[in-house]
């Protein structure tokens, strides 16, 4: 047992060790000044999943995605600056005003991107890369202020040929205000990766994380 | 400031728009078969790829953890797909969409290549198609876009139908 860092009020101590090479199998508690635990081995914490695979989906199966996100001006602002998105719509109020929007109009690509983005953990953070987007429409603007929320619904599954581990399924994706009007819809597909044996769930398999202090 | 402005700058503004955008992007200039470089590129770094892909609650985090993706086939981390596609339309917006009225349409996104951190993109278009809109002031053109990194990989392609101003009803003299 020693010691391997202290600070103020707490101590690290690794109450055992068993050396292979570089490797220690060791248990690390952190203990208060009076030798009391405080805080437990972190591979003791379970991991609170996230992502669906491609076991999870079945054609038809909708989604009602969390959150939703409201658009504000600085949302927009730097989005269409950063993208480089010079179009004087989506950064010059008055300009916007003279062709009768009462406010700068969100870029169409932030709106899509919003949307997308609530979808991923429902549809594609488990891994498994973007293939493509089909058929965006916008149907009205959006103006700052404006609730989006997503909705998909799954329109095709099938085993990737080439992949290894992984399937691809397709997603219809609409965008809606808070009025529940639709703002945008389109259809995306992804390689999705199987629950084992893929890449990616291979990799997160051995992925070193704080409580796997072996592998750091 | 001391000095006198110049008699030009002095004038109250002249409340016309049309010359806040430019002179040669009105729907009468496009052509079906131009081909366009767009001039400018730019580098993805921190502030394209992790903060647009957390500005618009992208969750995956193969966008950015570092850790996690030095451990992945990829060995880094990836750039959100949308967040190249947003840069090459972004790229190319100044010279398609500058006298857009809305953009109306995306179509058949490829996202055709893994980019990373320090890869620069390049933008560049060809004119699809043109046609008459419902508003007389306005018509459609219809964009392809590529986005090209600089060791000349495709990264991206996709498909765009503007609503442009006519020069005829917009631009004032």
């Amino acid at each position: 047992m020693w010691l391997t860092s202290c600070s103020r009020s707490r101590c690290l101590v690794v109450l055992s060790a068993s050396g292979t090479g570089q490797r220690y199998i060791a248990a690390a508690l952190a203990l208060d000044l009076r030798g009391i635990v405080v805080e437990s081995d972190f591979s003791d914490f379970a991991l609170s999943p996230k992502g669906r695979f491609f076991e999870d989906f079945e054609e038809g199966q909708v989604f009602e995605h969390h959150w939703g996100r409201t658009i504000n001006q600085g949302d927009n602002s730097l989005f269409t600056t950063v993208s480089l998105a010079f179009v004087p719509l989506y950064f010059n109020a008055d300009y916007a005003a003279r062709h009768g929007h009462r406010d700068v109009v969100v870029n169409p690509m932030l709106v899509l991107c919003t949307v997308v983005g609530l979808s991923v953990e429902d549809l594609s953070e488990a891994g498994g890369v973007f293939l493509g987007i089909e058929d965006v429409v916008f149907h009205q603007p959006v103006y700052p202020g404006d609730t989006l929320t997503a909705r998909s619904r799954v329109v095709a599954r099938r085993e990737s040929k080439s992949k290894k581990g992984f399937g691809i399924v397709s997603w219809r994706t609409e965008g809606y205000n808070q009025r529940s009007e639709l703002v945008v819809g389109y259809q995306r597909s992804n390689l999705v990766a199987r629950r084992v044996g893929s890449s990616v769930t291979d990799a997160a398999a051995k992925n070193a994380r704080p409580g796997d202090r072996s592998e750091r | 400031m001391t000095e006198k402005l110049p008699e030009t700058m002095a004038e109250k503004p002249s409340g016309k728009i049309s010359h806040l955008t430019g002179q040669v992007n009105y729907f009468e200039d496009f052509e079906v078969g131009a081909k366009m470089r767009h001039a400018r590129g730019t580098t993805i770094g921190e502030v394209e790829n992790q903060l647009l892909t957390k500005l618009v609650m992208n969750t995956a985090d193969a966008h950015f953890n570092e850790h996690k993706m030095n451990r992945s086939p990829f060995g880094q981390r990836l750039v959100f797909g949308l967040v190249t596609g947003s840069m090459v339309i972004g790229l190319a917006s100044q010279d398609t969409a500058e006298n857009a009225l809305a953009e109306l349409r995306f179509d058949k996104f490829r996202f055709r290549a893994p980019v990373f951190h320090g890869d620069t993109i390049y933008a560049y278009t060809e004119v699809l198609e043109k046609r008459s809109a419902e508003r007389e002031d306005a018509g459609i053109v219809r964009f392809k876009h590529w986005g090209v990194k600089h060791d000349d990989t495709i990264v991206f392609e996709g498909e765009r139908e503007v609503l442009i101003k006519r020069r005829s009803h917009w631009c004032e003299q």
